[in-house]
C-alpha cells in the first residue's frame, strides 16, 4: 500500500474515533396505552421507581458514551423541554449535550417522526436510535463498535438491533406484544420478523423458503426482549424519507427492508447476553421494569445507587428502599414487605400493610390499608382501610376511606375516590371527561365523595393495528395474567356475561366488609355457603333472562355451566336451581285440572330438558330437589302433574321415581317446618309410582333401561 | 427363513436379560440406484448387496448394529432378495463376520416395487407383530464413519426419562454436493426445525423443496414450548430411528407410506398439537416402568429441569428466580409424557456419514472407502499382470480376478472373479463381480453392475450399467444409465433400444 493512501486512511480512522456518539430519543408512545395517566403528563415523564423515564434512558445512553442526544418530543413539550433543562445530564460537565426537537402534533407514528428529524438535518452519521422508554444497562458501545466494524467490510449493514436474552414467557415480554427474530446462526443476520399479538392470535410463523439460500443455520428465537435500541447507520432516515407509509420501526421499517427486492440491505441482531434493557411499553411491562429495578436486576440502575433522579435511598434487607433525602414516617405497627420503595416526606400508619410497591414523594397510606404491587405517584393519600393491588395511581390522588381498587386500576392525577366504594378490576379514572363523554355517573361508581370519571370498556375495535385494539391491549394492562391458561376467564368477562354487580367484589377480604358491603349476597372469599347464595341469585337472573328473551336450552346451559364453574358449586346447586325455576314458573290455576296439567306440561316441555343437557344429573335428585320445592302451601298436588310431565319429556326415569319413593327419607323431606307438605308430595308421589309399576308389568322389560 | 445359529456369546448376553432393542433393518428395492438395481431376467440385483469398496452394502449397518450391542435383528426385504441375501449371510465369509447377530428374515412381495400405495410403514406394519420391544429402524444402506457409533443415539434415547418417543439421526450433508450423474440433480435435504439445548426435533418440512418460493410455516405453539429453535437445511435424515414399542400402535393413524417422509414428521408434531396430542396420549404416553421409577428417587427431577430449560432463560437470572412466570409448564405436560421426538445431529467436521440412495453417494461412499485402501499384490489378485499398472494407494481388487498387461487402474475398485484384457484404462469407478473387460476400452466415473461386458476399445464416461448388459466394441457413451430393459431411465432412448437389438 502506497504510504500516501496508508495515511489518508489514518486520518479517516482518527476522524472517525473523533465522530459524535449521537442518539437519537423518540419520546413519544405514539399511542394511549397509558391514558388516562399520560393525560396531563408526557409519557417520557412516567416515573418509574419515583425517576422520570426520560433520565432513566438518559442514565442507559450515558453508559454508553453517547455524546449528543436528541429528544423528539410532540405532546406536552414543555414539560419535556423543562425535564431535560433539570436532568443531571445536561448539567455542564455532564459531558453529553442534549437538544429538543419538537414536532408537529400531526405527528403521529414512529415513521413519520423519523421523516421529522430527517427534516432537520441534524444526524450526521451512525446514530443510536433508542424509544423514550427504554431501561438498559446494555454496553450500547460494543454494539456500536460492531455496527460501525460491520460497516467497513458491508455497505448495506443498515442496522442492529439490539435484543435481550430471556425466557419465552419472561415478564418483560407481555403476551400481547412479543415478536419472533430469525437470525442466521452465526452471523445474527435478521432473515425474518414476525410481531406476535395475544389477540388476534399469532398462530404460525412463515418463512419465505428463499430466505434459508445460504444459510446453513438459523435460528427462530422467540426468547428475546426488543429492547428498542438500534445502532443505525444515518441512511435509515432517509429510507423513512422514501417509503411513506411506513409507520412502526419493526412492523415496517424491518419488515420492510428484510422483504424488499429492491433495497437489498441487511439488518443484524445484537443479542446481548450481560445487562439488563426492557421497554416501558406498558402498564404491565411499567410494573415488571419497576419489580425488575426494585429487585436489582438492572443493576447499576438500582435506586440506592445511581438514582437517575438523583434521590437518596436506604438500602434494606429484603430490598426495601427508604428515602433519606426527606423524613420517612412509618408507624411501629405498619409492615412494609419485601421490594418496596418508599419516597420522601410519605407517610405510613398503624397496621397497614404495603409489599411489593413503590410509594412516590409525600404519599400517605392510611390505617389499616393494604396496597399490593402498586405504584403510587407522588402526593398519593390512601384513607383508611382501603385495598389497592396492581394498579397505577398518578399524583395527587386521593382514595378515602374503605375503598377498594381492583387489579389493573389506573386512576389519573387529581381524582378522589370513595370513601366505602369498590373500584372494578381494569377501571380507568381521570379527572377530565374521557373523550366520548358517555362517562358513568360518578358518585354511583367512584362513591359519594369522588371527583372523577370513571371511564367506559372501549369495546370498539376500529383500530387500524391489531396491536392497539382493544382485544389485544388487554394482555398488556398491569395486574393482567401474563401466560396462564385462565386468562380468557378473568373476572371482566364474567362480568359481562353476568352483568351483576356482585360478581366483581367475590374477593373482597374479611376486613372490609364494612358500610355498604354487608349487603346480603356479597360474599366473602373462601367461604362455602356465601357462595353458594351468590351463586343462586346469580343463577336466577341467569335463568330469568333466558326465560324471558326465550334463549336456546343449549345457551341456557351453557350460561349455567360457567356459573357453576366460576362460583365453584355442586352440580345438585345447579339442578335445584332449575327445579326451583321451573315450579315457581307455573302458574296455578286452581280447581281446573286438565288446565293445571297444561300449563305444566308446557313449562316442563320448554325448560325440562335444560334438566338433561346440564348433564350428570341424578334423577333421583332432580325428584327429590322437586318434592322440595314443592313442599309448600297448594303445591302439593301440582308436584304428581310436574313428576309425570318430567317423566314424559325423560327428565326422570321410572327407576328413578321408584327408587326415590322408596328412599325412607323421602317422605318426610329434609326441613322439620316442611314435613306435612313434604309427606303430602310422597303421597302424590306415590300414587304415580304405583300407576307406573302397574304399568310396567305390561310393557317390554327393556324399558327400563330407557333412561 | 431360519435363524442362524445363535453361538455362545449371542445366547449368554441374551440370557441376562430380555432384549432391549430389536433392530428392524429394511431394505429396500433401490429404484434410486438403477440401472445396478434393475432386475435381470434371471437374477435379481438386491440393492443391499451393492459394494462399497468390494463389501457389500449390509455389511455396514450389520456392522454398526455389532459394535453397539444390538443383537437381535429383524431383516425385512423383497421377496426376490431373500436368497441372495442369505446366501450372502450364510456364506462362510460373513458368519464370521457377524457372529453374534441372530437374524431373521422376512420378506414382502415384490409387487410392493410397483405399487405407490406401499411403502415402508406397509412393511412396519405387517411385521409389527414380530416386535414386541422398543426397536431401532434402520435402513440397509446408511455407511456411518468411525466417529458416529449407534449406541450414542442408543444412549440418547436411553436416558431420556420425560416420555420420549422417538430418537433420530440427522447427519449434516456438506453444502458443496455435486451430482456426479448427469440429469439427476441430488435431492435437498428437508427443512428440519429443532432445539438444540434440548436436542428434540420440532419439525421436518419434506414438501416444499419442488417450490422454493413457498414459506415453511412454524406454529406459534412450538416457539412458545422451544423458544430458541434452530432451523436448517444441511440435515439429512439417516432414517435410523430408535423408538418405543408403543409407537407401532400409531399406525393406523392414517395411511402412511414412507416412514421417512410421512410417519416420522407425523410423529414429530404429536408433542405440539393439543388434539393429537390428546388421542394419542393414552397410546404413546406410558412412562416405561424403569423412567418412572427412577424419576420417584430422583432428587432434581428431570422434567422440572427441562422446563427450566424451556423456558427460564439461560442467562437471564431474573426469569429464574424473580419471575414466577418462567417455566413453560404451560400445557401440564409434566405430568404426561412429553411424547417428544429427540435428535441427534452428526456435525459434517466429525466424518462423513453417507445414506447410499442414490447414485451419486454410491459413487462417494466408493471414493471415500478407497481413500485408505491400499493395493498389495497377494495370492488373491496372482491374476494381475506384473505388466499391469496398479496405482498404489486409492484401488482395491477382488479375488481370482485377472488384469492383462498394460492396464491401468486408478482410484477405482474392482470385484471378484473379473476378467480385464490388455491396455484398459479404469479411473475412478466401480467394477462389480464378474464382469468383462475387453482390450483397450476405456473406462472412467462409471459404474458397472455385475457381469457387464465391455467390447473391445469401447470408451465409457460416467455411465451406469445393469447388471449383466453388454457394451458393444467401439461404442462411445458418456453420461448414460444404460438399461436392457424397455424402459426410459433419463438415458437417451434411441440408444437403449439399438443397444436392446444388439444383445438379441
Amino acid at each position: 500500500m502506497p504510504p500516501k493512501a496508508a495515511k489518508a486512511k489514518e486520518v479517516e480512522d482518527v476522524q472517525e474515533e473523533q465522530d459524535v456518539l449521537q442518539a437519537l430519543i423518540l419520546a413519544d408512545s405514539f399511542n394511549e396505552r397509558f391514558k388516562p395517566l399520560t393525560t396531563g403528563l408526557p409519557r417520557c415523564l412516567v416515573p418509574v421507581c419515583n425517576a422520570p423515564l426520560l433520565d432513566w434512558t438518559f442514565e442507559s445512553l450515558a453508559l454508553a458514551g453517547v455524546q449528543e442526544i436528541f429528544v423528539l418530543c410532540r405532546s406536552h413539550t414543555d414539560q419535556v423541554q423543562e425535564a431535560i433543562r433539570k436532568s443531571r445530564w445536561s448539567q455542564p460537565g455532564s459531558g453529553i449535550k442534549i437538544a429538543p426537537i419538537v414536532t408537529q402534533d400531526n405527528v403521529f407514528s414512529v415513521g413519520a417522526a423519523m421523516r421529522d428529524v430527517y427534516a432537520h438535518q441534524v444526524i450526521k452519521s451512525d446514530f443510536v436510535l433508542v424509544m423514550g422508554d427504554v431501561v438498559s444497562s446494555v454496553r450500547i458501545d460494543e454494539v456500536v463498535r460492531e455496527h460501525k466494524a460491520r460497516r467497513k467490510t458491508n455497505k448495506d449493514a443498515l442496522m442492529s438491533i439490539i435484543v435481550k436474552e430471556a425466557g419465552a414467557s419472561h415478564r418483560t415480554r407481555p403476551r400481547g406484544e412479543t415478536s419472533v427474530f430469525v437470525l442466521d446462526s452465526d452471523t445474527a443476520e435478521v432473515l425474518h420478523y414476525e410481531g406476535v399479538a395475544a389477540v388476534p392470535e399469532t398462530t404460525r410463523v412463515s418463512i419465505p423458503r428463499e430466505k434459508l439460500k445460504g444459510h446453513r443455520n438459523v435460528d427462530i428465537r422467540n426468547d428475546l426482549i426488543d429492547c428498542g435500541i438500534d445502532v443505525c447507520a444515518a441512511e435509515v432516515l432517509s429510507l423513512f424519507q422514501d417509503e411513506f407509509d411506513w409507520q412502526d420501526m419493526r412492523r415496517h421499517f424491518v419488515r420492510g427492508v428484510l422483504t424488499s427486492d429492491l433495497l437489498m440491505k441487511n439488518i443484524y441482531c445484537h443479542v446481548a447476553r450481560e445487562g439488563y434493557a426492557a421497554r416501558v411499553k406498558d402498564t404491565k411491562s411499567y410494573a415488571a421494569i419497576s419489580k425488575d429495578v426494585l429487585a436489582r436486576w438492572a443493576f447499576p440502575l438500582v435506586p440506592d445507587g445511581n438514582h437517575p433522579g438523583g434521590q437518596h435511598y436506604e438500602h434494606l434487607r429484603g430490598h426495601r428502599y427508604i428515602s433519606q433525602d426527606k423524613q420517612v414516617t412509618l408507624s411501629r405497627t405498619c409492615k412494609v414487605g419485601n421490594n418496596t420503595l418508599v419516597g420522601g416526606g410519605s407517610r405510613i400508619d398503624d397496621s397497614a400493610d404495603v409489599a411489593a410497591s413503590v410509594l412516590g414523594a409525600d404519599c400517605v397510606v392510611g390505617k389499616g390499608t393494604t396496597v399490593r404491587d402498586s405504584y403510587l405517584w407522588d402526593g398519593v393519600q390512601l384513607g383508611a382501610g382501603c385495598f389497592v393491588e396492581h394498579s397505577i395511581i398518578a399524583s395527587g390522588v386521593k382514595i378515602l376511606d374503605g375503598t377498594r381498587i381492583g387489579k389493573g386500576c389506573l386512576i389519573g392525577s387529581g381524582v378522589v375516590v370513595g370513601p366505602n366504594t369498590v373500584i372494578n378490576p381494569f377501571s380507568r379514572v381521570s379527572s377530565e371527561p374521557p373523550e366520548d363523554d358517555d362517562a358513568e355517573d360518578a358518585a354511583t361508581a367512584l362513591g359519594p365523595g369522588s371527583k372523577g370519571y370513571l371511564w367506559p370498556e372501549t369495546g370498539d375495535d376500529d383500530v387500524d393495528d391489531d396491536f392497539e385494539s382493544e382485544a389485544n391491549l388487554r394482555y398488556l394492562r398491569i395486574g393482567a395474567d401474563n401466560y396462564s391458561d385462565e386468562e380468557h376467564s378473568d373476572d371482566e368477562s364474567t362480568a359481562s356475561t353476568f352483568s351483576s354487580p356482585a360478581s366483581s367484589v367475590l374477593s373482597l377480604p374479611e376486613s372490609n366488609t364494612s358500610g355498604q358491603l354487608s349487603t346480603p349476597g356479597l360474599a366473602l372469599l373462601g367461604d362455602g355457603s356465601s357462595r353458594a347464595v351468590e351463586f343462586e341469585s346469580e343463577a336466577q337472573l341467569s335463568l330469568e333472562r333466558a326465560y324471558n328473551e326465550g334463549h336456546r336450552i343449549e345457551d341456557a346451559a351453557i350460561e349455567l355451566k360457567t356459573l357453576r364453574m366460576s362460583s365453584n358449586v355442586e352440580q345438585r346447586q345447579v339442578l335445584n336451581a332449575v327445579v326451583g325455576f321451573i315450579v315457581d314458573k307455573i302458574e296455578l290455576v286452581e280447581g281446573n285440572v286438565p288446565q293445571q296439567k297444561a300449563v305444566i306440561n308446557k313449562i316442563v316441555q320448554r325448560w325440562g330438558p335444560l334438566l338433561n343437557s346440564l348433564g350428570a344429573g341424578d334423577g333421583e335428585e332432580t325428584v327429590e330437589l322437586l318434592q322440595k320445592h314443592c313442599s309448600r302451601p297448594k303445591y302439593p298436588p301440582l308436584f304428581a302433574h310436574v313428576l309425570s310431565a318430567f317423566y314424559m319429556t325423560d327428565v326422570v326415569g321410572e327407576d328413578d321415581i321408584m327408587a326415590w319413593y322408596k328412599d325412607p327419607k323421602s317422605k318426610e323431606g329434609d326441613d322439620e317446618s316442611k314435613a306435612a307438605y313434604a309427606r303430602e308430595c310422597w303421597k302424590w308421589g306415590g300414587q304415580l309410582a304405583q300407576h307406573l309399576a302397574a304399568q310396567e308389568s305390561d310393557d317390554d322389560e327393556e324399558d327400563d333401561d330407557s333412561e | 427363513m431360519t435363524r442362524p445359529q445363535m453361538n455362545f456369546t449371542a445366547s449368554s448376553s441374551s440370557a441376562a436379560g430380555p432384549t432391549e432393542f430389536l433392530a428392524v433393518l429394511i431394505v429396500g428395492f433401490g429404484e434410486e440406484l438403477r440401472p445396478l438395481t434393475s432386475n435381470t431376467v434371471d437374477e435379481p440385483s438386491p440393492k443391499a448387496l451393492l459394494p462399497i469398496a468390494n463389501k457389500p452394502l449390509i455389511s455396514f449397518p450389520l456392522t454398526w448394529l455389532e459394535e453397539a450391542g444390538v443383537t437381535d435383528v429383524l431383516l425385512l426385504c423383497p421377496e426376490s432378495h431373500a436368497n441372495a441375501i442369505s446366501n450372502y449371510l450364510s456364506s462362510d465369509a460373513s458368519s464370521s463376520a457377524f457372529p453374534t447377530l441372530a437374524i431373521t428374515t422376512h420378506t414382502f412381495p415384490d409387487a410392493y416395487r410397483t405399487d405407490p400405495s406401499k411403502g415402508s410403514c406397509t412393511v412396519l406394519k405387517e411385521f409389527a407383530n414380530k416386535i414386541t420391544t422398543d426397536f431401532i429402524i434402520l435402513p440397509c444402506d446408511l455407511v456411518p464413519p468411525p466417529s458416529l457409533p449407534l449406541s450414542a443415539l442408543l444412549d440418547k434415547f436411553r436416558m431420556d426419562t420425560d416420555g420420549l418417543i422417538l430418537a433420530s439421526l440427522f447427519h449434516e450433508v456438506p453444502s458443496d454436493r455435486a451430482s456426479l450423474v448427469p440429469g439427476d440433480p441430488l435431492e435437498d435435504p428437508p427443512v428440519v426445525l429443532y432445539d438444540p439445548t434440548t436436542e428434540t426435533l420440532l419439525q421436518i418440512n419434506d414438501d416444499g423443496s419442488d417450490d422454493p418460493e413457498g414459506e415453511v410455516d412454524v406454529r406459534m405453539a412450538t416457539l412458545w414450548s422451544h423458544p430458541r429453535a434452530r432451523l436448517t437445511t444441511h440435515l439429512s435424515d439417516a432414517h435410523v430411528y430408535v423408538c418405543r414399542r408403543a409407537v407401532l400402535d400409531t399406525l393406523s393413524a392414517h395411511r402412511f407410506q414412507s416412514i421417512r417422509a410421512d410417519f416420522v414428521p407425523w410423529l414429530v408434531e404429536i408433542q405440539h398439537r393439543p388434539q393429537r396430542r390428546k388421542q394419542w396420549q393414552h397410546v404413546l404416553g406410558a412412562m416405561p416402568r424403569a423412567a418412572r421409577a427412577t424419576l420417584e428417587h430422583s432428587t432434581s427431577h428431570m422434567l422440572h429441569a427441562r422446563n427450566v430449560a424451556v423456558g427460564g432463560g439461560r442467562s437471564e437470572p431474573s426469569s429464574r428466580a424473580a419471575s414466577p412466570l418462567g417455566g413453560g409448564v404451560r400445557d401440564g405436560e409434566t405430568h404426561d409424557g412429553s411424547l417428544r421426538c429427540a435428535i441427534v445431529v452428526h456435525a459434517l467436521s466429525k466424518g462423513v456419514a453417507v445414506r447410499v440412495n442414490n447414485l451419486t453417494a454410491l459413487m462417494d461412499a466408493n471414493r471415500a472407502a478407497l481413500a485408505t485402501a491400499s493395493f498389495t499384490p497377494s495370492a488373491d489378485t496372482a491374476g494381475v499382470d506384473s505388466k499391469a499398472q496398479i496405482a498404489a494407494t486409492g484401488v482395491l481388487i477382488g479375488a481370482s480376478t485377472r488384469i492383462a498387461e498394460r492396464s491401468t487402474v486408478k482410484q477405482s475398485s474392482i470385484g471378484a472373479h473379473c476378467t480385464i484384457g490388455k491396455n484398459v484404462r479404469i479411473n475412478s469407478s466401480v467394477i462389480m463381480d464378474h464382469c468383462v473387460i475387453k482390450d483397450g476400452a476405456k473406462i472412467e466415473g462409471c459404474i458397472l453392475g455385475a457381469r457387464t461386458c465391455v467390447g473391445e476399445k469401447a470408451q465409457l464416461t460416467q455411465c451406469f450399467t445393469q447388471p449383466g448388459y453388454e457394451v458393444a466394441a467401439d461404442e462411445t457413451l458418456k453420461g448414460e444409465k444404460l438399461d436392457r430393459l424397455d424402459e426410459a431411465w433419463g438415458g437417451d432412448e434411441e440408444d437403449e433400444e439399438d443397444d436392446e437389438d444388439d444383445e438379441e
